[in-house]
């Protein structure tokens, strides 16, 4: 009853008013608001960043996994532990680190940039900071599962006369695919949302480099609560759907 | 003999592990045979079954299949069936891909995949479950579908590591007899870990007992179990009664009982000495009978009478405070009036004799 309530105040509350403000004008200053050119383009943008950084999360984060899980070597819990750091770091901080790295005045940065990629103030750093944001998550949904196969499966494999390459293929990708998607699925709704460390080497130019997130806080600071909040509808129905399919691709795992 | 398997002196260290998993290991199996590699667990026996797999290469010695050595050959280019102690069925896979599998990465046509898996299937007598996953199944199932797929590319070898300890007792049996039979029909060369001295003696042909990473007796079970080679496969093979003593006058003093002395062991040698529960005597309670004449015959307290289906184990104290355990069936129990606390005459009708460590 008591988290109910909780759940209610904390969850439901502020969704359903972020829904009243949003068609506070009538549906047609939505649609308005939600595809006026730099709205969607943001919206674009955002959809496009987090779908190749989580497509990249997918085959990293379970290589990191199985190399953690299947092989013994020196600084192998350094690593494990350095896998959480990116959820500890502030992540403002994260965008500092990118750009001090990648930036116009930083060496890699200019030696990108002499190679005719730009980096910061662009897509790929955006990229970068999602990827570096939600690098914990597919690891450690991937790496329970790949766990509990314990070896045995892949061995049996190897004793019916599979490669390692078949057996990787046809016995462990497919036990641990609904960890990998559950895993992605989350970073791509984390990354949706991510403010700090977008905001920071983006660059923020409408239409270019401007996210979803940061341009909800441009509406917000210039006054216009509808467009923010329209714009906050449409972010909250992505995350939405993809929580509901997170959760029911594992009720149906489990069932 | 066709040889089938050959281990020339394995040896194996694990690192971090405190000496050697396995201590020079050699044993040669026939083609055909069905043995048993059975031991306390920890005793080396997993790893010698997952060398001669390849799923583990030593750090010394041969391997030798069908008289071809195969040490450095990959476990995929063996051409051997394993069996896992927890199955390693596929779980996102039915049945039939399960059994499948080892025949289709190889390329088979599907017509030959399909007739081998249902020939396969019906062996296993799980015709009807193909369709079926394995989280779907029993556990003596789940055995039998892992036994099937390490069956369908047709191995030389099968190895199975203790493929019954996790079901329950009724499972265990038929599986055992199942076994047995299949062994009977295939006639493939067969090893299989254990650490049920019952189970090893009643399915195998010869069985190999393994401790502390070496072999202590290689035989047929009659063997194995009447003529123990060393203290510790005594200890292990169906003795459950373990009395110290020392040479007098040439019989073995074991306490309030005694034996024939091993031969060569004059006075003063210690020795060790195994009595199986069957292999006392109980001669009656010391109130109602004569002590006959012999001097063997010595006294005991019951001290615990447990019923074991219609076998009681009888928990004797001797006279010098050694334990002593009999079975007996519960109708000769009830015939000799047998209570707790009672003083009862026993005899050793036979004994294995070691001293220190050499055989009798």
């Amino acid at each position: 009853m008591a988290a109910g309530t909780y759940l209610l105040l904390m969850v439901a509350l502020p969704v359903a008013t972020l829904a009243r403000e949003g068609l506070s004008k009538g549906l047609g200053e939505l649609g308005r608001a939600i595809l006026h050119p730099v709205a969607r383009a943001a919206v674009l943008l955002t959809l496009e960043t987090a779908l190749v950084m989580a497509a990249v999360n997918a085959v990293m984060g379970t290589l990191i996994a199985y190399v953690l899980v299947r092989y013994r070597f020196p600084g192998r819990k350094l690593l494990d532990v350095l896998i959480d750091l990116p959820f500890a770091i502030p992540t403002l901080v994260t965008g500092m680190m990118i750009v001090t790295l990648l930036g116009p005045h930083a060496a890699l940065g200019q030696l990108f940039e002499a190679a005719g990629l730009r980096v910061v103030y662009a897509p790929p750093a955006i990229i970068l900071a999602l990827l570096f944001v939600t690098l914990p998550l597919v690891v450690r949904t991937v790496q329970p599962v790949l766990m509990e196969l314990d070896g045995a499966d892949e061995e049996a494999a190897y004793t019916l006369g599979a490669s390692e390459w078949t057996t990787f293929r046809r016995v462990t990708l497919p036990a641990i695919m609904p960890a990998i998607v559950s895993g992605a699925l989350q970073s791509f709704a984390r990354a949706l949302g991510e403010f700090g460390s977008v905001v920071v080497v983006a660059g923020n130019i409408p239409r270019r480099t401007l996210t979803a997130a940061v341009h909800v806080f441009g509406e917000v600071e210039s006054g216009d609560v509808h467009a923010a909040s329209a714009m906050s509808l449409v972010l909250v129905t992505i995350a939405f759907c993809v929580v509901l399919v997170v959760s029911a691709r594992q009720r149906g795992a489990h069932g | 003999m066709l040889v089938g398997i050959v281990a020339r002196d394995l040896v194996k260290r694990f690192p971090g592990g405190s000496g050697r998993a396995v201590d020079v290991v050699s044993f040669e199996i026939g083609a055909g045979e069905l043995v048993a590699l059975l031991g306390p667990s920890g005793g080396g026996k997993t790893t010698v079954l997952r060398i001669l797999a390849g799923l583990e290469s030593p750090d010394e010695g041969r391997v030798l299949l069908r008289g071809v050595d195969v040490t450095d050959v990959r476990v995929q280019e063996r051409n051997i069936g394993f069996v896992f102690q927890s199955y390693a069925l596929f779980r996102h896979m039915t049945v039939r891909e399960n059994v499948g599998f080892g025949l289709e990465i190889r390329g088979k046509p599907r017509a030959e995949v399909d007739r081998v898996v249902s020939e396969l299937l019906a062996l296993v007598r799980l015709a009807e479950f193909g369709a079926r996953y394995p989280h779907e199944l029993s556990g003596g199932q789940r055995q039998r579908v892992a036994l099937a797929r390490a069956l369908a590319p047709g191995p030389s070898v099968l190895l199975l590591d203790e493929p019954f300890g996790a079901l329950d007792a009724k499972v265990r049996l038929e599986l055992r007899e199942w076994l047995r039979r299949l062994h009977e029909e295939r006639a493939i060369t067969t090893v299989f870990v254990t650490h049920d001295q019952e189970e090893a003696l009643s399915v195998a042909d010869r069985v190999i007992v393994m401790n502390r990473g070496k072999v202590e007796q290689i035989g047929t079970p009659e063997e194995i179990y009447d003529r123990p080679a060393t203290a510790f496969v005594a200890g292990f093979v169906g003795s459950i009664n373990e009395l110290e003593g020392e040479v007098r006058g040439g019989r073995a003093a074991l306490g309030s009982l005694a034996v024939h002395a091993p031969p060569g062991a004059g006075d003063g040698t210690s020795v060790r000495a195994f009595v199986r529960p069957h292999d006392v005597e109980l001669v009656g309670v010391t109130s109602r009978v004569e002590k006959r004449s012999s001097v063997e015959v010595a006294t005991a307290r019951v001290e615990r009478l447990v019923r074991v289906g219609w076998m009681v184990r009888i928990e004797l104290k001797l006279g010098d405070d050694q334990p002593l355990t009999v079975e007996l069936t519960k109708d000769r129990v009830a015939e000799l009036g047998l209570t707790e606390g009672e003083e009862v005459f026993v005899n050793l009708r036979d004994a294995k004799l070691f001293v220190q460590d050499y055989s009798i």
